[in-house]
C-alpha cells in the first residue's frame, strides 16, 4: 500500500472506475469487483463473468451458508474488512445496507467505488435489484437472462399441480416466526400458500411463543434450521414435544435449509422449489 | 462411669498443650479443673469431651478406647458445655433445652424426653423463662439456659467449662449446688473454675493443672496448699473458715 | 407429643402445601392463550388428542411442575445453607452456588455433550454447584466469619459469570451470545416433561439428604462444639450438605438457569412459622420456596411485556430490596 497514489489520486481513480461502472454499455465491464457481502456474492456468480470478480467473502466458501460454494471456491476469498479490500485495488466493492458501518466509511473516505445493496424482500425488488447489479457491472444483458430464468422456473412450478392454499408456519429458532415482508413470506406466497404469522398479524420477524404456535394450528410447519446445528438453547424449541405432537395431529413439517432462502437472489427460486416438492413428498 | 487418662498429650495446631497427663475420674464425683489462664484445662475438657484427639496416651471411657466409641453413644454418655458457647436464631429457652435430646433421637419417646427437658428447666432455675428467646436474657440467665441444655442430656459424665463465671453470688451458688446434687446422684462432674473458695467448698476433689501438667490431685485442703497456690497462681491468700465450710481469698501477687 | 401438638406442628406444613399446590394450579391456568382448564383436564383424563390438551400437557403442566420442583429446591438449599452457616444472609445465589451450576451447565451444553448423553446437562450444573460449595465450605471450616464468605461468595459469581460470558462467546452458534440472558435471569418458559424427567431424580436425592440433616443443622445453632458433644460428624454433615445443595440447585439452574434470591427470602419467610429452629425450616422453606417461584412465574405472564420477563428479573426485583431490609435490621441489631 505504501506504493499507492495518495489520496487525490485515490480519488481521481475511483472517480474514473464509478464512471466506467455506470456507464455500463457504453465502456468495458467492471474489473476486479470485490463482494463484502454473502448474498452480493450470489448476485455476482450469477450475473458476472468470472474474470470480472476479485474476491467474494469467507462466508460463501461454507457449504453450510451458500448454495453455490463449490462456485464461490474458485475466487478469493476476504475477510470483509477495509485493509483486505483496498489491498486488491478494486473496481467496485459491492456492500449490504448492513455491513458494518465502520468499514463502510472507512472505504468511502479511502475512496473505494463502493456500492451498498440495499434488502430485496420480494420478486419485484429482487428483478430491480438484478437489473440494478447488472448495470453497475457493465453485464445488462446477462442480467435480464438471469431475471427471464427466474421468472420462467417461477412459472412451471405454478403451473405443475397446484397445491391448495395451505396455512404455513415458518418458524426458526429462538421462536422468531417470519410475518409478512419478509422473505420466507415471499417464498411462501410464491409457492400458492399463505402465511399463518402473516395471518396472525406478524410483521417482519416476530416472536412467538409456543402457545400461541400450537394454537395457530398451521398446516404446514416450515422449520428454517441450519444444516449443522451446534448447541444453543435457541434450537430446543425446535425439537420440543410440543411441536412433535403437533406433527402428529396432521400438522406437516417440513425442514428448509437456512442457506435456501437466507438471500434475496436468484436462487430463491430453490426455496420455492424446495417448498413445493417437500409437501408433495409428504403425501397427497 | 469411669475414665481413665495415661500419659495423656494434646497438642493444638503445633503446639503441645497437655504433656503426659496421668489420671482416672469415677461417677459419684463432682471435680474441679484449676489452674491459671493457659494451663490446658479447657483442652483438656475438650479432649474428655472427645472433641480434641490426643496425639499419645490413651484415654479409656468405662475401660473403651474413646476414639473407638461411636459418636451418638459417646453423646449419650458425655454432656459438654462449652464457655461463652453461641446460641444462634434466639430460640426458646425450652427449645435450646430440648436440643440436649438429640443424642437420645431415636431411642427415647417423647414423653421421656419432655420429663427430661422439665428437670432439667427446674434444675437450672429457669423454667419461668421458658419460651423467652436467649437473645432477650441476661448473661446469668442465658448460661443457666445452656446449662439446661447439659442437664437434659442427662449423661452420666458432665464436662463444663466455667459454669458459674459470669453468674451473680447468689446463682453461682445455687448452681455449684446444682452440680454437686448431680454429683450425689452419680453422675460424674467436671468442671473447670477460677473462684477457689466455690472449688473447695463444692467439690470433692480437685485437679490443679499448670503448664499442661497436673502438679496436685486430691482433695481441696491438699491441693491447694499455699505452696502449690504460690507456685501455679503467683498469689498468697487468706484463710478462714466459718460453719458452712473453708473459704481461701487471693490477696496479694508474689 | 400429644395429637393436637402434633396436629399444631403440621399446620403450617399443611397450608403451605395447600398453597404451593393451589399456585401451580393457577399457574397452569394461564398462557397465552385462552385454555378451558377444566375441559383440557378433561380431554387429557379421556385420552382425547385435542389441541387444548396438547398445550396443558406439553407446555402448561411441565411449566407448573418445574415451578414448583426448582423453587423447593432452591428454598430448602437457602435454608440449610443458613443453618449450616448460622447466618440469615446466605443462599445459594449469593454465595456462588448457583452461578457455578450455571457455568458448568453452559460448559456442557455449549460443548455438545448435553446433544450427545441428557443426563450430562444437569451433571454439569451439579459439578459447578459442588465445586462452589467446596470453596465455600473450605473457608467456612476455617472459622471464616459471614463477610469473608459472602466476598468468598462475591468472587465466585464474577468468576463464574465471566467464564460464562467467554464460553458463549466461545460457543460456534451465533445464538450464544444472546442465550447469556437466559443463562444469568433464568426462565421457566418452553420447557418440556423430558425437561422435568431429567431433574426429578437428581433433585428427590438432593433434598433427601438435605433435609435428613435436620437435626444436626438444629444442633448447630449451639455451635460446632456442642453439635459435636451432641453427637453429630460435622465432616459428613457437611458433606450431605454439600451433596445435597449440588445435586438440588445444580439440577435445578441446568434447566431454568440462574433464578436468584428465592433461597434467601423462603427461609426468612417461615422462620417464625418454624419458630425459628433450623431444622423445621427446611421443609417450610422448600414449601415456601415454590410458593415465591410460582408467584412469580405466574405474575410475569399477567405482566404486559413483551417478550415476557424472564423469571430471575422478578426475583431479582423482589428479593434483592429484602435483602437490603435484612442487612439493615441486622445492623440495628448488632
Amino acid at each position: 500500500m505504501a506504493g499507492r497514489a495518495t489520496g487525490m489520486g485515490r480519488i481521481a481513480a475511483a472517480a474514473i472506475a464509478l464512471a466506467a461502472a455506470s456507464t455500463g454499455a457504453a465502456g468495458a465491464p467492471t474489473q476486479r469487483i470485490v463482494s463484502i457481502n454473502m448474498c452480493a456474492d450470489a448476485l455476482l456468480l450469477a450475473l458476472a463473468e468470472p474474470a470480472q470478480i476479485a474476491a467474494l467473502t469467507a462466508l460463501s466458501h461454507d457449504p453450510r451458508n451458500f448454495s453455490r460454494a463449490d462456485e464461490a471456491a474458485r475466487f478469493p476469498a476476504t475477510a470483509g474488512r477495509a485493509e483486505d479490500v483496498l489491498a486488491l485495488a478494486p473496481g467496485l466493492v459491492l456492500a449490504s445496507a448492513f455491513t458494518a458501518p465502520a468499514t463502510v466509511s472507512l472505504l468511502r473516505r479511502l475512496g473505494a467505488p463502493l456500492r451498498q445493496l440495499p434488502v430485496a424482500s420480494d420478486f419485484p425488488q429482487l428483478r430491480a435489484q438484478m437489473r440494478d447489479v447488472a448495470a453497475a457491472i457493465g453485464q445488462q444483458d446477462r442480467g435480464e437472462a438471469a431475471i427471464a430464468a427466474m421468472d420462467r422456473r417461477l412459472d412451471d412450478l405454478a403451473r405443475d399441480m397446484p397445491l391448495p392454499p395451505l396455512s404455513v408456519l415458518a418458524l426458526q429458532a429462538n421462536n422468531i416466526v417470519a410475518g409478512e415482508g419478509t422473505l420466507a413470506d415471499t417464498v411462501i406466497r410464491a409457492a400458492g400458500l399463505t402465511n399463518a404469522a402473516a395471518q396472525a398479524g406478524i410483521s417482519g420477524y416476530g416472536r412467538m411463543s409456543l402457545e400461541a404456535m400450537l394454537a395457530l394450528a398451521p398446516d404446514v410447519l416450515v422449520i428454517d434450521a441450519d444444516g449443522d446445528n451446534a448447541p444453543a438453547r435457541a434450537n430446543r424449541l425446535l425439537h420440543h414435544p410440543a411441536l412433535a405432537a403437533l406433527t402428529r395431529n396432521g400438522t406437516r413439517a417440513v425442514t428448509m435449509p437456512s442457506r435456501l432462502w437466507v438471500c434475496a437472489g436468484p436462487d430463491l427460486v430453490d426455496a420455492v422449489a424446495h417448498l413445493r416438492a417437500s409437501l408433495r413428498q409428504e403425501g397427497e | 462411669m469411669r475414665i481413665d487418662a495415661r500419659q495423656l498429650s494434646v497438642s493444638l495446631r503445633g503446639t503441645r498443650i497437655l504433656d503426659g497427663l496421668t489420671f482416672s475420674l469415677e461417677g459419684g464425683g463432682f471435680v474441679g479443673l484449676v489452674g491459671p489462664n493457659g494451663a490446658g484445662k479447657s483442652t483438656l475438657l475438650r479432649t474428655l469431651a472427645g472433641l480434641a484427639a490426643p496425639d499419645a496416651g490413651t484415654l479409656l471411657i468405662d475401660g473403651e478406647d474413646i476414639a473407638a466409641i461411636e459418636r451418638q453413644r459417646l453423646a449419650r454418655a458425655i454432656a459438654y458445655l462449652p464457655q461463652n458457647g453461641p446460641a444462634h436464631w434466639g430460640l426458646s429457652v425450652e427449645a435450646v433445652a430440648r436440643l440436649g435430646r438429640l443424642p437420645h433421637r431415636g431411642r427415647a419417646s417423647s414423653a421421656l424426653d419432655a420429663a427430661a427437658v422439665e428437670r432439667a428447666l427446674e434444675a437450672a432455675a429457669v423454667a419461668d423463662l421458658r419460651h423467652r428467646s436467649v437473645d432477650t436474657l441476661s448473661g446469668g440467665e442465658r448460661m443457666r439456659a445452656l446449662l439446661a441444655r447439659a442437664l437434659a442430656v442427662e449423661a452420666p459424665v458432665l464436662l463444663a467449662d466455667e459454669p458459674v463465671t459470669a453468674l451473680d453470688p447468689r446463682h453461682q451458688l445455687l448452681t455449684m449446688a446444682l452440680l454437686r446434687r448431680a454429683a450425689r446422684e452419680g453422675a460424674l462432674v467436671v468442671a473447670v473454675l477460677h473462684d477457689l473458695s466455690l472449688a473447695c467448698r463444692f467439690c470433692d476433689r480437685l485437679l490443679l493443672l499448670r503448664a499442661g501438667a497436673i502438679v496436685a490431685d486430691g482433695p481441696c485442703g491438699d491441693t491447694l496448699s499455699d505452696a502449690n497456690i504460690a507456685a501455679a497462681f503467683g498469689v498468697s491468700v487468706q484463710r478462714g473458715s466459718t460453719e458452712g465450710g473453708d473459704y481461701i481469698l487471693p490477696w496479694k501477687p508474689l | 407429643m400429644s395429637a393436637t401438638a402434633t396436629g399444631r406442628r403440621a399446620l403450617p406444613f399443611l397450608v403451605l402445601a395447600l398453597v404451593a399446590a393451589g399456585l401451580a394450579a393457577l399457574s397452569a391456568a394461564i398462557g397465552d392463550t385462552r385454555l378451558d382448564i377444566v375441559a383440557a383436564t378433561g380431554d387429557v383424563l379421556a385420552g382425547r388428542q385435542t389441541l387444548a390438551a396438547l398445550i396443558l400437557v406439553e407446555l402448561r403442566l411441565p411449566r407448573a411442575l418445574l415451578g414448583l420442583l426448582t423453587g423447593f429446591s432452591l428454598g430448602l438449599a437457602g435454608a440449610a445453607m443458613q443453618g449450616l452457616l448460622r447466618n440469615p444472609l446466605a443462599e445459594p445465589g449469593i454465595m456462588g452456588v448457583s452461578g457455578a451450576a450455571a457455568l458448568g451447565a453452559v460448559v456442557v451444553f455449549y460443548s455438545g455433550l448435553a446433544g450427545a448423553f441428557a443426563l450430562a446437562l444437569p451433571l454439569g450444573g451439579m459439578a459447578g454447584a459442588l465445586a462452589a460449595s467446596v470453596i465455600l465450605h473450605a473457608l467456612a471450616g476455617r472459622g471464616a466469619g459471614v463477610l469473608t464468605l459472602v466476598l468468598a461468595g462475591v468472587a465466585v459469581n464474577s468468576l463464574a459469570g465471566a467464564l460464562t460470558a467467554l464460553a458463549l462467546n466461545l460457543s460456534p452458534n451465533p445464538y450464544a451470545a444472546l442465550e447469556i440472558v437466559f443463562w444469568l435471569m433464568g426462565s421457566l418458559a418452553d420447557h418440556s416433561l423430558a425437561d422435568v424427567a431429567l431433574v426429578l431424580a437428581p433433585m428427590l436425592a438432593g433434598w433427601l439428604l438435605l433435609l435428613a440433616s435436620a437435626p444436626a443443622l438444629d444442633a448447630l445453632s449451639l455451635g460446632e462444639d456442642v453439635a459435636q458433644s451432641l453427637g453429630f460428624d460435622l465432616a459428613r454433615v457437611r458433606v450431605r450438605l454439600i451433596a445435597g445443595t449440588a445435586l438440588a440447585v445444580g439440577s435445578a439452574v441446568a434447566v431454568t438457569g440462574m433464578v436468584g434470591f428465592v433461597g434467601l427470602v423462603a427461609p426468612h419467610l417461615v422462620r417464625p412459622l418454624a419458630r425459628r429452629e433450623p431444622g423445621r425450616v427446611l421443609w417450610l422453606a422448600g414449601l415456601a420456596g415454590a410458593i415465591l417461584t410460582l408467584a412469580a412465574d405466574i405474575g410475569l405472564r399477567l405482566l404486559p411485556t413483551q417478550p415476557e420477563l424472564n423469571l430471575g428479573v422478578v426475583t431479582a426485583i423482589v428479593g434483592a430490596p429484602f435483602l437490603l431490609v435484612l442487612i439493615r435490621r441486622s445492623q440495628e441489631r448488632d
